[in-house]
Formats: structure tokens, C-alpha cells, sequence
């Protein structure tokens, strides 16, 4: 058969259609996509390639994971090999994602290993080459310095950046070339119709496998630096038992979490109690081989955890209170009272006014001055004028000294100047969540409430069985905004940080600020920024995990 | 089929030689010869271009054409500020009347972090201005990656610097403000300013003072009876106020502990050292007041509560003069202020220093030395004149007090800040790591601003301070 | 089960029409009560700012809560000091050009996440979700580093002009988000009907999805204008001159400046968002009934 039939035999009507489509895709997303890379996701790995260096204003030595260390301590190496793990599993899912697939539709796709391997391998040299060419471009600002600032000259000088790094390039270059033509002879070749997909399946399953294979190395060549220059100083990291105990401590929780969840299917009284008992066990079990991880926080920066504290302050103290508010009025804006447009104009407000001018409204109202209007307010009501913004005790220990109560030290709670920049950003956001919310609300069937209303059913009752869930949805999404936001949280809190309150508003993305604005230490502050994202990032799964499943789509 | 084989097995050889030649030894090569390259090429051109300035600095420089030179200088006040009027004045004239042909462009670039972040970023991409306003320390950042321009040799330039009499009138505070420890010119004054106490002469005199406190017992005895005056009035808004209103920032920490005797540095002067005697003492003291009801805090700038009689005594920056002038207009408070140096225990007295500093970064021989040329007419005394006419702030040499006859009838409280001038102790700028040290003197005030402490307590929180301060520095080198 | 029969195990004797009548007047009135609160608590820091705009210097420093004298003369002083009728002009061109361009990006983009099946579609979501997630500051610098290349490529200078300001917020991944939401709801059908009539995905979406998307747009639309408003460390690093600089710029200047003279501050804050407020009031119905359909189930 020549090249000719077979393309005409591979191009059926069908598959010309699928292809369209693909490629109508493909160019719909392609100017949002670029925009994004370019300003989104290439900064992010900007970002990466500073934080594995010593870099102060400009780059030093390439420092592997001593950011992170310094930052989360011995942490470091067991979530660099969580991650290792994570992707060899991923590898795993997907070939066996590949082969059910082939099972079903009687394929044979093992050989498209080969075109899948060599697609990885473009990306990975694709990596390979941005790595030594971005030294490259950053050492440009350098020869620009001192030379009359052209256009010609700042040409002449990319055009030598590029070509110091020719060789990285020409092995990306040919070996794209390489998996374009060898993919589309597979393409020619095989007429599976799903011959892209496992192609692509293939390429992901190569990327995960050397990615794990990969960080699982460098770690453990890592570890086995710290080791060496451990016995130099003559202090064990003991790198190794804290990766044991933790990784046992997770698989028991893990076991623990299925048990629990099987627990409810048991039919007999006497199978459910084990199951539950064993569960509880386990936990506890887990939780004792967990203990390792207050020694090996202790090793990392006190300033970070320190941050995350006040952050999860932060955003327990802002998210639920602000949800709460914000469901209840608009459940009450829901009833289409005359002046409800004045009610929703008047609590989107301070969602509109810039925090520089609300946050000095709130300095002023918040004043330690006897008179300032808060402290008038708490006189009027016979209490104690507070210090607010310059108070670095928690709120729970003044109210407990208050009543002359005895209150440990672990229970104080968030600082009072953490609880002024709480209700400052409560009050900013109720009403864009009471908006979000009432449309929500619009949703809900108007019938379902009157009809359970006739049956005879109290507010409470509706609002539990009928409101609440089928809000579910807006919660879900609102509380996502709202944890991301908080904890991504900086301007505000910096507008109203007073040295006298003693770092007890500093929340992670504070000590990001200082670390890379004041200190200058972009290294290590990207790598603060990347802790950061993964800690959202697991919360974010936590809260799909836990939120996701209840959630009710009415 | 075996056409296909062959296809395969062809495109296998492909790939793994692709594969070997990628992942072979070059890689490890090819990243230290790099580095060397790139550390080589670094040097080389930051050799190379000090070497340039010299020789031209000795041979070639009274040649220099400057004509048609082109400048940009970075400043930090925005429009609708009466001080970038007269920054804009002073380079209209510059560029209308220098005989060299250089044109200045002055932009304002918001605050001095704005502009600090602008070149931080600038020193990446490689676009930066000539001349930049900022804080001395931010210069000391610059000069670690080898971006500013040593200005000590056009100082003392026979043909471009300054003479011998103009070097004479600088306050040598103001001069030793911007100098490195191994004697390079980093920045230079455009004005200085003074972190003083405020202090209401009319109300202490009711209390029964005749004289303004001459050092720090009487200081605390004057506080605590304008407090008790408070107290005991029949307003009851007004209780609790009266003393000092204090913030316990670095500047105001160390403008005591300078009055008290103490400063930065190990006798040796090699190293930051907080845990001297008056560090303790001024903790202490500060402390004594506290309990005592003397001293309270306000959330912003204390002028209305000094204008109000809420207080005696605040502490404030020279700069602040006008702002204390409109309080007391608009409390319709006639009473005398005016503004003290910090008292210490024997009498001694002392006022924190900082200069309003301009520096160059690297560019072009030829825009280097406009740039000077550019600050040495910024800063002549009548300039300077001109200049503390619209800012307040103070001179940094004696000439310019000639031509402030006009400023100061119509302002006589200026001259209290002005005895000040000459006078004022410029903390340890251009020592290493100063601006994260500094930030962690002014936690370190906040943390010990606690009545409940003990001597111990508090040089544990200094020697905390030190450990910071040593390994801020360490991390430099 | 069926929400309906929880209530019915337990139903009431329903009341008397009189009866009824008084319950709902008590109900009514709670309602207002509470909502009332709810109001106060959000205006009180805005009757508060206003009022300080309109006093004197000294008043401003007191907790008087109202103004004894009426300074309007305060507004006129800001406007003029600060400079707000270039800002304003130069923030609103800013946000116009940065919505046209996110819109007409975000619309596709949004419809093709929503609508066209093709490789990699979900992968290539989730990253860009991802993005979200980062702190923005250390992403700052090599942003800065990309425009200035940019510029110093491509035709038009970057730095000091309009496309620093106004390219980058393009690529939206909240407005792509949120767009794909709403484009997800349009019924299938309608496709299916363009489809008979011989049209394809760029006619469906111009000619049926776009028209009943007028409402999350708005949303945009005000988001957006509320962003700019609000953006300040981007503007700064990337103007060195006043020519592109947006309105909050001109606010910071004048409020490190007017800092001292809270009356004035206060009174420059307050023209900063009169515009906002106007959008706001304009499209408050689309605004509530947009979000509404696009349901943002997550």
C-alpha cells in the first residue's frame, strides 16, 4: 500500500471531524493559554529554579534543597519522597488506565511505548535546555549594565544567550523532530482511532515514571549529603526513622480511614464495633508514629511555623464566621422585602472601597485611645478598654483574665490585633458572599419551600433540610475562595502589622513579604512560597475530599 | 511487516542515540563549564569596568565630553508634593545653565521601597536609572552585587569635586552618613533630619517646671506629673495620658540609648553588640515610666495629643515641624513648643540622625560623572536652601544656614530643630546587614515595651537580638 | 428520599387567616431588624469615613463622630492635590483595554473548556487552576523580566506604557473559571440545533451562548474595574513616569503625602470609589441574577 492510500485511509470523514475539533480547541484556548503560560505558569517555574539557589537580589550557587530544609527541616526529604512515590503510583494508574482500555477494545498498544517515550523525552529535554538557557538570559541584564542601552546591542546580546546553549537545543530540536515524525508513523501506521490517546497516555506514564524515579534519587543522593556532612558535625539528622515512623503513621491512618468507612455496611452489631475499635486503634497507633513531626518542625524555621499558625487563626476565624453571616442574610434578603436592593448595595459596599482607606477607618475606630469610638462602646457596656492593634494576647486569655479565670498559655487563642484584621476582612467580604449566596438562593425552587411550608414545617426545619444542603454547592465554592484567599491574605494585614503586637498577625504570606522584600532573600523566600502552595494545595484536596462528597447538587 | 520491523528498529537506534548523547557526560561538563564561564565573565567585566573608571578618573577624564549626556534620577516624591516642585525647579535650572550639556530627568517613583523594589527588580532586567533616592542601607544591598559607583574619588576631584572649604562645612555626622567601612563613597546627604523630643514649655511651666529637662531623672519627674495632672483634672477622658507618648520603634529606642551612652557596635567596632549596659538601662527605664502610668501609645501620629496637652512630651522626627505647627493652630493651643535633644542620666544628650541620601548606580563612564555633577549642584548650600524651604528638613553643612534668614523668621521653631543639625549621631548605616538588623531592633523594642520584665528577661531578649544580628551578617559573607 | 415526606410525618393545624396575618408583621419586622444590623455594621466605617472627609484637621484627629462644620472645600482640595482627573482617565482606559482583551480570551478559552472535547483538556485546566494558588510575590520579578523583554523585542516599548499594564491581566484563570461554569449550563440542545442548521462551534457560541451570557460579562466587568482599582505594586514597578499611571497610584502618592491630614485621605478614598459604586449600582441586577446562573456548582 502506498503512503497515499494510506493516508486516505487514516483521514476517513470521522476522524477528519475529530481532528477539526481537536484543533477548533486547541486554537480557542490557545491565546488565553499562552497568556497564562507566560504570565502564570513560567513565573511559578521561575520561581522553582530560584528557590533551589542561594539568591540574594541576584543568583548565587545552585543550593538543591537547602531552602527547603532550612524552611521545614528534615520534612523536606520525606515530602520529596511522598511526592516520588505519588508520581510512581501515577505512572502505575495510568498504564493500567492504557491496558484496561486496550482490553476492552481488543488493541495493542505496547508499542506505542516507544512514540510515548520519545514525546516524554522532548519534554524532558525541552526542561533540560530551559534550565541552562535561563542562566543565560538572566546574565544579559549584567552585560547591559555600563553600555549604552539599544536595541541593537540587547539583540546582539540575546542572540549570543541563545547560541551559548545551542547544543541543549538542538537535542530538544531533533528530538522533537524525531517523536513528530516517528508519532505520526505510528499514526499512518496503526489505524487504532485511539491511537493519539495512547500515545499520550504512553508520554504521561514515561513523565511520571522518570519524574519518580528521578526525585526519589535525587533525594536519596540528598539524604545521603546530609548524612556525610552529618558526620562531620557529629549530629544525626536521623533523616531515615522519621521517614519510617511518618510513612508508617500515614499508612495506618490510611487503613484506619477505610476501616471506619467500611464500618457503616456491616450488617452485625458485633463486626461494626471491631471494625470501629480496630480503626481507633490504628489511629492512635498512627498517631504515636506521627509524634516524630513536632521534633522535626522544631529543626526547621520557627518563623514559618509560626506563620502557618496565625494564618490557620486567620482563615478559621474569617471563612466560617463570614459563611455564617453571610447565608443567614441572605436568607433574609431572600424574602423580597421593600428596600432589599438598599440591603444588598449596602453590604457590597465594603467589598468595593479600597483596603487603604477602610483600613485606616478601621485604625481609627479600633484606636487604644479611651475615647476612640470601639473603646467608648466597651466603656458604655462596662468593660475594660483594649489595646486592639497593639495587643499581642490572645482573645481567649483576656476574656478568661477578664473573668478571673486561670487559662493555659496553649488556649490563648488568636492574637486581639489578629481578631481586629479578622473583623476587618469579615466585614469586607460578607457581602460579596451574601450576592454570591442570594443567587444561589434563585436557584432553589421556589415550590420546594412553600410546598414543605404548607406541610406544616418551622424555619429551622426547612432551612436544615431543604436550604442548607442545596446551598451546598455555593458553600463549597465560597469556602475555597475564602481559604485560598486567606491564606493567600497579605496587603491587608500589612496595612494594619504593628511592631507592638509582636508578630502575633504575621501569617505565612507576611513572612513570605519579609523574607523577600525586606531581608532579600528570594531563595529562600520562593521557598517559603512553595511550602505555601502545597499546603493550599492539600487543603484544597482535604476540602474536595470532605466537602466535595456532601455536597448536593440540587 | 518486516518493512515495519525495520521502520521500528530504525527509529530505536535513533532515539537511543538521541538518548545516550543527551544523557552522557555532558551534561555534568557542560554545567561546571558554565558556571566557570559565566563566573569568569562576571568578573572579568566588573574588573573591567572598574579599571576603566580609574584610568579614566586619571587620564582621559578632564577630557570627557559629557555634551548631550542624558541622566535619569529616581526620587520619592510624588506629584502634588511641594517638595517635587522643587526638585523639578532645581533640574530645570541644571539642565538650562550646566556647562557641560547634560540633561537630568527626575521621576518620582512612589516610596522609598517602591523605588528600592524597582531597582532590586531593575538590577535583573538590567533597567535602571542613574541617580536613585533611597535609604543608605538600600545602597549598601546594591553595592554587594556591584551595582553603584564609588562617588569618593569625584568627591575629592581637583577639577569635578568639592574644595577644601565646602568639604570643611559638612557636619561630619552627615559626611560619615553613606561612607563603607573601607572608605567608599556610597551616597551622599541631600538633607538630614533628627529624631527629637517634642516638648510643651507653656504646660511645664503650669506643672511648675521652669526648665526643660536636663537629663533623664528629670525627664521622668516632669512626665509623671503632666500624667498626675491628667489624672487628677475633673475631665475623665483624659486619664491615662498626659506623659510621653511612646512607640517603641528602633529610632526612638536607640535615640535614648545614644543620650544614655550606648551605640551599635562592640568596643572593637567589628561587630553589632546589644547587650551593653544603657541598652538595658534605656529597656528599663522606658519600663519604669510605663509602670508608672507616664508613658502611653497612640495608633497614628501623636500631634493632636501633644497640641491637645494629652501629652508633654512626644517623639517625632525634625520633618514633622509643620504638622505639629497645624495641630496646635487647630487645637487653638498658644502654648510654646518646641523641639529637645534626648536626655541621658548625666545630662548627656543626643538626637538619632538620618540623612534623605542620593547615590549612582553603574552606567556609562560618561553618565557617571553627570550624575555627580548633578548631585554637587543639587546639593550646593543654596540649593540645599531651596531645597529644606519645601521640606523642612535640616542642612547638612554649615554654609546653607546663610540663606535661611527668610525660612527661619518666618518659621523660629525651625531654629530649635536647626542647634540640633550639627549634632546628630547617624546610626551604623553602612555596617553590614543594618536595614534586617534595624528591623529586628525595632521587634526587639516592641518585645521588651513590658513593665513585667525583669533585668534578666530583658538581656535575654537583647542577646536573642544579637544572635539575629550575627547571623544577618554571617549570611553576607 | 423525597424532601417533601421529612415533613410530613409532623404536620401542624395550619393557623387561622388572622392569626397569620400578625405573624407575618412580627416575622416582617425581625427580618428588618436583622437586616438592619446587618447594614449599620457594614455602613458605620462608611458614615464614619465620610464624615471625617468633611472635617477640619483637628476634628479629624478627635472621635467626634460628626463633622461640628461642613468641609466640602476638603473634596476640591483632594481632587486637585492628587491629581485624580489624569488617574481616573488613565485607570479607566487601563481597564477597558485589560476587559476587552480578558473577555475576548477568556470567552473562547471558557467555551472550548466547556464545550469542545480534545486532548489533554482536563490536564491543562487543572494547571492553570493551579496558578491560582501561588503567592504572587514571588512571581513578581520574572514578570517584570518577561514585559521589559518584551518590550525590548517587540515593536512597542512594554515599560511605561500600556501593554505592562493591561497584557498580563489578559489570561484571567478566574474569568476563564468562571465563564466555564456558566457555558457548562447552556443546554445541549441548542447545540444540537445549530448543528442541524449547518452551523458550527463559532457560530453556537456568537449566535446562541454569547447573547445569554450578558450577565456573568457584567460580573467581569465590575471585578474587573474593582481589581484595577485596588492594583498598586504591578503599576509602580512597571511606570516611571505619571503618563500610564492608574487612579491608585495617585491615591498612595496622595496618602503618604495627605497621611497627616486624615480629612484629607479620607476624602481622596472616597471619590476613588464613587465610580465603582456607580458600576456597581448600574449592574447590581445582572450582577446577582449572572452569578445566579451561573450557578457555581464548584
Amino acid at each position: 500500500m502506498g503512503v497515499t492510500e494510506r493516508i486516505q485511509a487514516v483521514f476517513t470523514p470521522r476522524r477528519i471531524r475529530h481532528l477539526r475539533e481537536y484543533f477548533t480547541g486547541y486554537l480557542y484556548i490557545a491565546p488565553a493559554v499562552i497568556l497564562i503560560f507566560i504570565f502564570g505558569i513560567f513565573p511559578v517555574g521561575f520561581a522553582l529554579y530560584v528557590s533551589l539557589h542561594r539568591w540574594r537580589i541576584k543568583r548565587s550557587d545552585f543550593i538543591a534543597l537547602e531552602n527547603y530544609t532550612r524552611a521545614i527541616g528534615g520534612l523536606t526529604y520525606v515530602l520529596m519522597f511522598f511526592i516520588a512515590l505519588l508520581a510512581l503510583v501515577g505512572a502505575y494508574l495510568i498504564v493500567r488506565k492504557v491496558l484496561r482500555m486496550a482490553e476492552e477494545h481488543g488493541d495493542r498498544p505496547l508499542l506505542l511505548l516507544l512514540p510515548g517515550l520519545l514525546h516524554a523525552s522532548v519534554i524532558g529535554a525541552l526542561l533540560r535546555y530551559l534550565w541552562f538557557q535561563l542562566p543565560e538570559f538572566l546574565a544579559i541584564g549584567d552585560k547591559l549594565v555600563g553600555r549604552e542601552k539599544t536595541r541593537e546591542l540587547f539583540n546582539q546580546l540575546l542572540g549570543e544567550s541563545f547560541r551559548a546553549v545551542r547544543p541543549e537545543f538542538n537535542l530538544f530540536f531533533y528530538l522533537l523532530i524525531a517523536s513528530a515524525i516517528v508519532g505520526s508513523g505510528f499514526f499512518l501506521y496503526r489505524r487504532s482511532p485511539r491511537n493519539s490517546t495512547y500515545q499520550n497516555q504512553f508520554m504521561m506514564f514515561w513523565l511520571a515514571l522518570a519524574a519518580g524515579i528521578g526525585l526519589a534519587y535525587f533525594t536519596y543522593s540528598e539524604v545521603l549529603t546530609a548524612y556525610a556532612v552529618a558526620v562531620e558535625t557529629g549530629e544525626d539528622p536521623g533523616i531515615w526513622p522519621q521517614l519510617i515512623s511518618i510513612t508508617g503513621g500515614l499508612f495506618l491512618f490510611g487503613v484506619a480511614w477505610k476501616l471506619w468507612g467500611g464500618a457503616a455496611n456491616e450488617a452485625s452489631n458485633r463486626r461494626f464495633w471491631l471494625r470501629i475499635l480496630a480503626a481507633l486503634g490504628l489511629l492512635v497507633g498512627g498517631w504515636l508514629l506521627m509524634g516524630e513531626i513536632p521534633q522535626i518542625v522544631a529543626s526547621g524555621d520557627q518563623d514559618l511555623w509560626k506563620g502557618l499558625k496565625v494564618t490557620v487563626f486567620f482563615s478559621l476565624g474569617t471563612v466560617p464566621f463570614q459563611l455564617a453571616i453571610s447565608m443567614f442574610l441572605a436568607i433574609l434578603l431572600y424574602e423580597k422585602l421593600k428596600g432589599s436592593e438598599f440591603f444588598r448595595m449596602a453590604y457590597f459596599l465594603p467589598y468595593v472601597t479600597p483596603f487603604i482607606a477602610s483600613a485606616a477607618v478601621f485604625k481609627q475606630m479600633f484606636s487604644n485611645r479611651e475615647a476612640a469610638p470601639i473603646n467608648s462602646l466597651l466603656k458604655g457596656l462596662g468593660m475594660l478598654p483594649q489595646d486592639w492593634l497593639f495587643e499581642p494576647r490572645g482573645i481567649f486569655e483576656i476574656i478568661a483574665r477578664s473573668l478571673e479565670i486561670d487559662w493555659p498559655d496553649w488556649a490563648a487563642g488568636p492574637s486581639l490585633a489578629l481578631v481586629v484584621i479578622i473583623i476587618h476582612s469579615v466585614w469586607t467580604y460578607v457581602g460579596y458572599n451574601t450576592v454570591i449566596y442570594l443567587a444561589g438562593l434563585v436557584n432553589i425552587s421556589k415550590e420546594l419551600n412553600e410546598a414543605a411550608e404548607i406541610d406544616g414545617a418551622n424555619q429551622w426545619d426547612i432551612f436544615r433540610n431543604i436550604t442548607f444542603p442545596l446551598l451546598s454547592p455555593t458553600t463549597y465554592f465560597l469556602s475555597l475562595i475564602g481559604i485560598i484567599g486567606t491564606f493567600k491574605a497579605f496587603a491587608t494585614i500589612w496595612v494594619f502589622r504593628e511592631s507592638l503586637a509582636l508578630g502575633t498577625v504575621d501569617t505565612f504570606s507576611v513572612a513570605i513579604f519579609t523574607e523577600f522584600y525586606e531581608k532579600l532573600r528570594y531563595g529562600y523566600a520562593s521557598a517559603m512560597a512553595f511550602v505555601l502552595f502545597a499546603i493550599i494545595l492539600s487543603l484544597t484536596y482535604i476540602n474536595n475530599r470532605v466537602q466535595g462528597s456532601k455536597v448536593f447538587y440540587g | 511487516m518486516s518493512k515495519r520491523v525495520l521502520y521500528i528498529a530504525g527509529l530505536l537506534v535513533l532515539v537511543f542515540g538521541l538518548i545516550l548523547t543527551a544523557c552522557g557526560p555532558n551534561e555534568v561538563v557542560d554545567n561546571t563549564t558554565d558556571d566557570m564561564a559565566n563566573n569568569t565573565t562576571e568578573n572579568t567585566t566588573d574588573d573591567e569596568m572598574a579599571n576603566d573608571t580609574e584610568e579614566e578618573m586619571e587620564e582621559e577624564e578632564p577630557m570627557m565630553d559629557l555634551t548631550g549626556t542624558t541622566v535619569t534620577f529616581w526620587h520619592v516624591y510624588g506629584e502634588g508634593d511641594s517638595r517635587k516642585a522643587v526638585i523639578d525647579a532645581i533640574v530645570e535650572e541644571f539642565n538650562a545653565t550646566n556647562e557641560y550639556g547634560i540633561t537630568v530627568e527626575a521621576l518620582d517613583q512612589g516610596q522609598y521601597n517602591d523605588v528600592a523594589d524597582k531597582v532590586n527588580a531593575g538590577l535583573t532586567s538590567g533597567d535602571l536609572p542613574n541617580i536613585v533616592q533611597a535609604y543608605t542601607s538600600s545602597f549598601l544591598n546594591w553595592d554587594s552585587v556591584g551595582a553603584v559607583v564609588d562617588l569618593a574619588p569625584w568627591v575629592m576631584d581637583p577639577m569635578y569635586g568639592l574644595t577644601q572649604e565646602e568639604l570643611d562645612s559638612i557636619y561630619p555626622g552627615a559626611y560619615a552618613d553613606g561612607m563603607t567601612l573601607d572608605g567608599r563613597r556610597l551616597a551622599w546627604p541631600l538633607s538630614q533630619s533628627a529624631n527629637v523630643i517634642t516638648y510643651n514649655y507653656t504646660w511645664a511651666q503650669e506643672l511648675g517646671f521652669d526648665a526643660a529637662p536636663a537629663n533623664s531623672a528629670e525627664l521622668k519627674e516632669q512626665l509623671c506629673a503632666a500624667a498626675a495632672a491628667n489624672a487628677a483634672d475633673d475631665n475623665p477622658d483624659n486619664d491615662g495620658t498626659g506623659g510621653m507618648v511612646w512607640y517603641p520603634s528602633a529610632s526612638n529606642y536607640l535615640s535614648f540609648v545614644y543620650a544614655f551612652g550606648g551605640n551599635e557596635l562592640n568596643e572593637a567596632g567589628d561587630a553589632y553588640d546589644f547587650t551593653s549596659q544603657p541598652f538595658v538601662d534605656v529597656a528599663l527605664y522606658i519600663n519604669d515610666l510605663k509602670a508608672n502610668g507616664c508613658t502611653f501609645e497612640t495608633e497614628s501620629y501623636p500631634n493632636p495629643e501633644q497640641a491637645n496637652r494629652l501629652a508633654l512630651v512626644t517623639l517625632s522626627s525634625t520633618a514633622g515641624l509643620p504638622f505639629y505647627a497645624a495641630a496646635f493652630e487647630e487645637a487653638e493651643n498658644d502654648d510654646v513648643w518646641g523641639f529637645l535633644p534626648f536626655v541621658g542620666p548625666d545630662g548627656q544628650t543626643a538626637a538619632d540622625a538620618f540623612t534623605q541620601s542620593v547615590g549612582v548606580l553603574t552606567a556609562t563612564p560618561e553618565q557617571d560623572l553627570a550624575s555627580w555633577l548633578f548631585i554637587k549642584f543639587l546639593t550646593t548650600a543654596e540649593n540645599q536652601a531651596r531645597w529644606i524651604e519645601a521640606s523642612g528638613y535640616l542642612p547638612t553643612m554649615s554654609t546653607t544656614e546663610a540663606f535661611l534668614g527668610d525660612y527661619i523668621a518666618a518659621q523660629p521653631l525651625y531654629q530649635t530643630s536647626l542647634d540640633l543639625a550639627s549634632t546628630g549621631q547617624a546610626e551604623p548605616q553602612t555596617f553590614p546587614a543594618w536595614a534586617s538588623v534595624r528591623r529586628a531592633i525595632d521587634g526587639a523594642a516592641a518585645q521588651m515595651y513590658d513593665p513585667d520584665l525583669t533585668e534578666e528577661e530583658i538581656l535575654a531578649i537583647l542577646t536573642q537580638l544579637n544572635a539575629d544580628a550575627a547571623e544577618y551578617v554571617a549570611e553576607l559573607q | 428520599m423525597d424532601k417533601k415526606s421529612v415533613f410530613q410525618q409532623r404536620r401542624k393545624p395550619l393557623p387561622s387567616a388572622g392569626s397569620l396575618k400578625w405573624v407575618l408583621t412580627v416575622r416582617k419586622a425581625v427580618v428588618y431588624i436583622f437586616l438592619s444590623i446587618g447594614a449599620f455594621v457594614s455602613l458605620v466605617p462608611f458614615v464614619w469615613m465620610i464624615a471625617t472627609s468633611l472635617k477640619s484637621l483637628g476634628e479629624a484627629l478627635t472621635s467626634r463622630f460628626f463633622p461640628t462644620e461642613l468641609h466640602f472645600e476638603n473634596y476640591v482640595i483632594a481632587w486637585e492635590r492628587a491629581l485624580f482627573s489624569r488617574y481616573f482617565t488613565n485607570s479607566v482606559v487601563i481597564t477597558l483595554i485589560t476587559l476587552a482583551g480578558s473577555l475576548l480570551f477568556s470567552i473562547f478559552a471558557a467555551y472550548a473548556f466547556a464545550r469542545i472535547e480534545f486532548p489533554g483538556r482536563d490536564a491543562i485546566f487543572a494547571l492553570l487552576l493551579s496558578t491560582m494558588m501561588i503567592p504572587a510575590m514571588v512571581t513578581i520579578i520574572p514578570n517584570f523580566l518577561t514585559v521589559t523583554w518584551l518590550g525590548r523585542i517587540g515593536p512597542i516599548p512594554w515599560i511605561n506604557n500600556w501593554p505592562a499594564l493591561t497584557i498580563p491581566f489578559m489570561g484571567s484563570v478566574f474569568n476563564v473559571f468562571m465563564l466555564r461554569q456558566f457555558f457548562a449550563q447552556v443546554p445541549d440542545e441548542l447545540y444540537d440545533a445549530t448543528r442541524i442548521d449547518g452551523g458550527g462551534h463559532l457560530r453556537f457560541l456568537l449566535q446562541i451562548v454569547l447573547p445569554l451570557s450578558k450577565a456573568p460579562i457584567m460580573v467581569i466587568t465590575v471585578l474587573s474595574f474593582i481589581g484595577s482599582w485596588n492594583a498598586l505594586a504591578w503599576p509602580i514597578l512597571v511606570t516611571s513616569t505619571p503618563e500610564w499611571r492608574p487612579i491608585s497610584v495617585g491615591l498612595m502618592n496622595f496618602v503618604s503625602e495627605a497621611g497627616q491630614e486624615f480629612h484629607l485621605t479620607m476624602a481622596g478614598a472616597f471619590i476613588t470609589i464613587i465610580p465603582i459604586v456607580l458600576i456597581y449600582f448600574f449592574t447590581q441586577k445582572q450582577f446577582t441574577e449572572s452569578i445566579a446562573r451561573s450557578g457555581l456548582k464548584g
